[in-house]
């Protein structure tokens, strides 16, 4: 894979850039400039001015070259798990295919490098274009004590929280509504989190709302739209520009909480059993990242247990729910 | 019969006493409570079915459904293919550790998350093969 994008990459201009996640650097070599453009606006906020000497290098191609024939895969369709992610016992690689997206992501931590391969970027959905390299990032994570969380991370320098459930529970226009309460945010959707201290690191500075929320609760935001929504996808809001001081590069974790819609007036917290808070969180994160297991699992379960969980009751006054959740950042 | 956790399939992990349970293949999760917890463990370290049932009948708990209830326990997790049969030559059980019964084993599945695995990898590939995709897939 790697011959096919140096062959990509002679045939167009490489387009760098360097992005620090922590202490983790990144440097990202497009050879396609449509994915360039169509990646490099989530992750604005964590690009470096300078180049650096990176932990790895994602190297980034698409289809569009025929340069050279794609290289037959040295696999069978029966080794494609369920997931995605494609076992290759004895190769050092992580790989994962998406049949949706038509991409193909590879890892090889031996060698700090990986491959993300699309066929179409024009076909890019636009929840890709919110969240980009986010498996090739979890098993990069993987090898420095951190993981991908499927969450929303809201909160100040001080502390904060993770904001996690399934999608349609109201996790973005929840962290809109704190951004423009004043509160920060690390990600909406997906904030990597190191379960050791733990400490929450911004990815990505977007939002995905469906286009009526947009409406409804954040006209103003409409000029923010990166990525329209098509297709029964939600709308990806950039937030760098609005918000660009309140993206939070990181902070540390306070509380895990689990947003409920409910018909009460006033937004409350309920306090939550940890084995109730894993059984909320961690399917979601898991059944979404390819070749998760019971490592994932342990981990997300290890730091929910030293941290106090809460059910957060989204009441009607949805301008009672920012100061809930400062709440639990403050303490 | 002896049982091994349908693993990697199969994620598990006992926070507060009771087992969490990820099928990362059929979307489905589960929920065991503390008594299905006790089974599960002894049933992933191996121990003869017949053993833990043989252990509910002495522990002459006053619920007289405990072997009924066992038995359907373990079915559940055959049937949502958390555990397979396994062959592993263990020593033979003359009691699985059973004590402190205060109720009955209770598999609780959650499925609401399964949506979260409706893309699939394989079945929209073309006849030319991967990475090509029908482009009208059935």
């Amino acid at each position: 894979m790697l011959a096919y994008y140096k062959t990509a990459e002679n045939k167009n201009r490489l387009r760098e850039r360097f992005i620090s996640i922590g202490s983790l650097r990144i440097r990202l070599a497009f050879a396609s400039l449509e994915l360039y453009d169509a990646f490099c606006p989530a992750l604005a906020h964590i690009q470096l001015a300078d180049s650096i000497d990176s932990d790895l290098t994602i190297h980034v191609c698409d289809g569009s070259t025929e340069a050279s024939p794609f290289p037959p895969p040295p696999w069978t369709e029966e080794q494609i798990q369920r997931r995605g992610d494609i076992a290759v016992p004895g190769s050092g690689l992580r790989i994962f295919y998406s049949g949706f997206i038509r991409s193909l992501s590879i890892f090889c931590a031996e060698e700090k490098s990986a491959v993300y391969w699309v066929e179409k970027a024009a076909d890019l959905p636009a929840f890709e274009k919110a969240a980009p390299f986010r498996v090739l990032l979890h098993w990069f994570a993987l090898t420095a004590g951190r993981m991908m969380i499927h969450g929303a991370g809201i909160g100040t320098d001080a502390g904060g929280i993770i904001l996690t459930a399934k999608g349609g529970s109201g996790k973005s226009t929840t962290s809109l509504l704190c951004l423009k309460a004043g509160l920060g945010l690390a990600g909406d959707d997906y904030v990597m989190l190191d379960t050791e201290t733990p400490l929450v690191y911004s990815v990505y500075a977007t939002a995905k709302l469906e286009p009526e929320q947009v409406d409804r609760f954040f006209p103003d935001l409409k000029q923010d739209i990166a990525f329209a929504a098509a297709n029964g996808e939600k709308a990806v809001l950039n937030l760098n520009r609005l918000f660009c001081g309140k993206i939070l590069r990181r902070f540390p974790l306070k509380a895990i909480v689990i947003p409920r819609i409910s018909e009460q007036e006033m937004a409350s917290l309920e306090p939550l059993a940890p084995f109730k808070a894993v059984l909320a969180a961690a399917p979601s994160t898991l059944l979404q990242m390819p070749g998760a297991g019971a490592e994932e699992l342990r981990r997300m379960a290890d730091v929910i247990q030293k941290l106090p969980c809460y059910i957060l009751n989204l009441g009607r006054n949805m301008a009672s729910i920012p100061a809930v959740i400062r709440s639990l950042c403050a303490a | 019969m002896r049982y091994r956790v349908n693993e990697p399939a199969v994620a598990f992990h006992e926070v507060d006493r009771e087992i969490i349970i990820i099928h990362l293949e059929s979307g489905y999760y589960y929920n065991l409570n503390a008594a299905g917890s006790s089974v599960w463990k002894l049933l992933a370290a191996g121990h003869e079915e017949k053993a833990i049932l043989a252990a509910a009948d002495d522990a002459k708990t006053p619920e007289k459904s405990l072997e009924v209830s066992l038995r359907e326990f373990i079915n559940t997790l055959r049937e949502e293919d958390l555990l397979t049969e396994s062959s592993r030559d263990l020593p033979p059980d003359s009691h699985a550790p059973l004590s402190g019964w205060s109720d009955l084993p209770v598999c609780s599945k959650f499925t609401d998350m399964q949506q979260l695995l409706l893309s699939d990898p394989v079945h929209d590939v073309d006849s030319k093969g991967w990475p090509h995709i029908k482009k009208n897939p059935e």
